[in-house]
């Protein structure tokens, strides 16, 4: 009996230190995994900032349009989608470019390709210009740059909210105005923005 | 006044803490750690977003009757422009003769762009050939580049893709090219 008894208690001691082993270790796993992630780019690239060519050459800081809000629209010519897009975005900017809206296209093409389509095309907005550096502003926002039409949208403050993958429609366009408006009308904070565009 | 523990109540308290700890053990619900990225990035398409063009596109290549053959198979739903595909030579070692594509072998469509008019486009997959012009020494495989442009219907353009494949030379094409050295 006594023996029994033995057996049982040696056992018990070993079940009640393996236990108490395995509640310290659980809440270090989970601390760590709390309490540590790992920096984004998207943290470090709130504000983008970058510099690159113009139709003409000329090197243009993407701070000069600071005070407002920005769409970066990267295309291409060879870009069927893109092209649809941009009747549409003349017609943004043409319609909000006073109230402080601005789009800026990017063209990840080739100078020779763009400038006989830009004066086809008759742009009312910036054309920038590139090809890595082009596609290193738009990973700058976090995102993989798989494709093209892409969108960046950033808020008058300089603060990258949100982005878009794909061809833009009159609704995308109308929406991020109404929510970029409310922002300005201390509506909404950035966060309900970013949450917002997520909805379009 | 001190109570021995009997047997009985070892047992019992044995299994009591068993249980304690198998619950213990069982997985925890881990917090998701929030993704920026898929937090700040909306897609018309949420439930069908564009896949990465490597997922999309995916080329294989390899010889065969003095042929180089090339494949570049298409996931459902997206596309290739025919006229956007092309392979080279990154060897000196061999030359190859224009490609052609095998028809038989490759579902090709007519399409009406808007913008770039009738367009000749690859569904599910291509395959194409280019004849070995030289092979000018010996060598146990070879270097090539095989370019392709391609898009997801209704949705983006991916970037011209270029990749470089490693063939293997069979020892039979190798031979010859002995023969001819």
């Amino acid at each position: 009996m006594s023996r029994m008894f033995l057996i049982f208690s040696a056992a018990l001691v070993a079940l009640m230190a393996g236990a108490l082993l395995y509640a310290v270790r659980i809440p270090t796993e989970v601390a760590l995994e709390q309490v540590a992630p790992q920096p984004t780019s998207l943290e470090a690239a709130t504000h983008p900032a970058f510099t690159l060519p113009d139709l003409e050459g000329k090197d243009r800081e993407f701070a000069e349009w600071a005070g407002k809000h920005r769409l970066i629209n990267f295309w291409a010519t060879w870009c069927a989608p893109c092209r649809r897009e941009i009747p549409m975005l003349k017609a943004f900017q043409d319609e909000h470019g006073e109230a402080g809206f601005q789009i800026l296209g990017i063209a990840v093409d080739y100078p020779d390709m763009v400038v006989p389509f830009a004066e086809e095309v008759e742009f009312n907005y910036p054309i920038l210009t590139g090809q890595q550096d082009a596609m290193a502003v738009a990973e700058s926002s976090g995102v993989e740059f798989i494709g093209m039409p892409f969108t960046m949208i950033v808020t008058r403050d300089g603060e990258f909210v949100g982005a878009y993958l794909g061809e833009l429609h009159q609704n995308h366009l109308d929406d991020i105005v109404t929510i970029l408006t409310r922002l300005d009308n201390g509506e909404i904070g950035k966060q309900e923005v970013r949450g917002a565009l997520e909805l379009l | 006044m001190t109570k021995r523990l009997t047997p009985l109540a070892a047992l019992a308290a044995l299994l009591a803490l068993s249980a304690g700890c198998a619950e213990a053990e069982s997985p925890k619900p881990s917090l998701p750690l929030e993704s920026p990225t898929a937090s700040t990035v909306f897609s018309p398409q949420s439930s069908n977003e564009p896949l990465p063009a490597d997922e999309v596109f995916v080329p294989d290549a390899h010889i065969e009757d003095g042929a180089l053959l090339f494949r570049i198979q298409v996931l459902p739903g997206y596309y290739l422009y025919k006229d956007k595909i092309s392979v080279r030579s990154l060897s000196e070692a061999v030359d190859l003769e224009d490609q052609e594509f095998i028809e038989e072998w490759s579902r090709s469509e007519v399409v009406v762009d808007e913008w770039f008019g009738e367009q000749e486009v690859f569904f599910d997959e291509a395959h194409g050939s280019a004849e070995i012009r030289s092979l000018i020494q010996n060598i146990p495989s070879i270097n090539i580049e095989l370019s392709y442009q391609g898009c997801k219907e209704e949705g983006i353009c991916y970037m011209p893709q270029a990749k470089v494949l490693s063939v293997d030379v069979p020892a039979q094409l190798e031979s010859a090219a002995d023969k001819t050295e």
